[in-house]
């Protein structure tokens, strides 16, 4: 890979890190209420989740959940 | 009623000011009434770039205060007599509010076609001013990461203001190092900041030596094609910009390159 290209991967991580302008704490919540959730449906492994935050070509935010459950709880519907 | 364009950059240095004078003289040679405001104040330096610094009698902030009229603080170039630049104040001890500077600009709007604001680094007071009396913004980088992240930020915060447009001019770009993918292209520069280009300028001796003269404009560089290239887009909305690798590829460029690197 050449230095352009390298410049250039490394401008796209800065950017999108100063416009992900979130607080620790904003992750850290946003992770409570996903597991509080989830654990309605699932049997999770780990009380939580792994957060990843990015933004597309076109300026919107896309949110990626990842997490791990041994068992689906029974939910009744009515 | 005349089209308000401010200039901004985030980033200082990044050439702002030299791009502000090359696009009103481009502007001015096609004919159009061009009004310069330095709104840059406390470190002015449109006149300079004009070449018209010892001419200065009036300033903005002598028409704040009443000492004169606005028309007696405009100055009219020597080389181009429909570009007419408003000079900023060189000392500190003058607040300029942002609605005086809109009021100032109602009164002369209708003897123009186009007024330039050379809007100065930084995003506080200054910026908001120079911003909130433009109707259109272009923003001005240099392919550097500091610069293209001050940019970027420019460009959020402009976001919030009502304006038109908004494009981004890519200044000082190395044509050789680009073409050797040594360095980021002004395209993958403004992909990234997810706004269209208005205008790419090569890095060239001859902005350095002509405006170290006063004399930008008066060359038939590579560097004033391609601000004519910008004017063009200004006034008829399309988007052609100056292809800086063009003289770089090639069996000859590839030569040229080496030479340049060797410099």
């Amino acid at each position: 890979m050449n230095e352009g290209l390298i410049a250039c991967d490394r401008l796209r991580g800065m950017l999108i890190k100063d416009k992900l302008d979130m607080s620790d704490g904003f992750l850290s919540a946003l992770n409570n209420d996903l597991v509080r959730i989830l654990s309605q449906y699932f049997r999770l492994k780990n009380d939580n989740c792994k957060i990843i935050v990015d933004i597309d070509s076109d300026n919107n935010y896309v949110v990626k959940i990842n997490t791990s459950a041994d068992f689906i709880k029974q939910v009744k519907t009515i | 009623m005349a089209r308000r364009i401010v200039l901004t950059s985030g980033k200082g240095g990044v050439g702002k000011t030299t791009v502000c004078a090359g696009i009103g003289i481009a502007l001015a040679k096609k004919g159009f009434r061009v009004l310069l405001v330095d709104a840059d104040v406390g470190l002015n330096n449109l006149d300079v770039a004009l070449g018209l610094e010892g001419r200065i009698v009036y300033d903005i902030a002598d028409v704040l205060k009443g000492k004169c009229s606005l028309k007696q603080a405009l100055l009219q170039d020597k080389e181009f007599p429909s570009l007419v630049l408003l000079p900023s104040q060189h000392g500190f001890d003058c607040n300029i509010p942002s609605s005086a500077l809109r009021a100032m600009l109602a009164q002369v709007e209708n003897s123009f076609d186009f007024i330039l604001i050379d809007c100065p680094a930084g995003i506080d007071s200054g910026f908001h001013r120079a911003v909130c009396v433009a109707d259109e913004a272009i923003v001005v980088t240099t392919p550097h990461i500091s610069a293209i992240r001050d940019a970027d930020k420019v460009l959020s915060l402009l976001e919030t203001y009502n304006l038109h447009s908004i494009s981004v001019v890519v200044n000082r770009v190395r044509g050789d190092l680009v073409a050797g993918g040594n360095m980021m292209s002004a395209g993958d520069i403004v992909r990234l900041l997810r706004h269209s280009a208005i205008g790419f300028v090569p890095e060239d001796d001859c902005v350095t030596v002509y405006s170290q003269l006063g004399k930008l404009g008066l060359s038939d560089s590579k560097s004033d094609k391609s601000v004519k290239l910008i004017a063009d887009n200004i006034v008829s909305g399309t988007c052609k910009v100056y292809d800086c690798t063009c003289e770089y590829r090639g069996i000859l460029g590839m030569f040229k390159r080496y030479l340049r690197r060797q410099v």
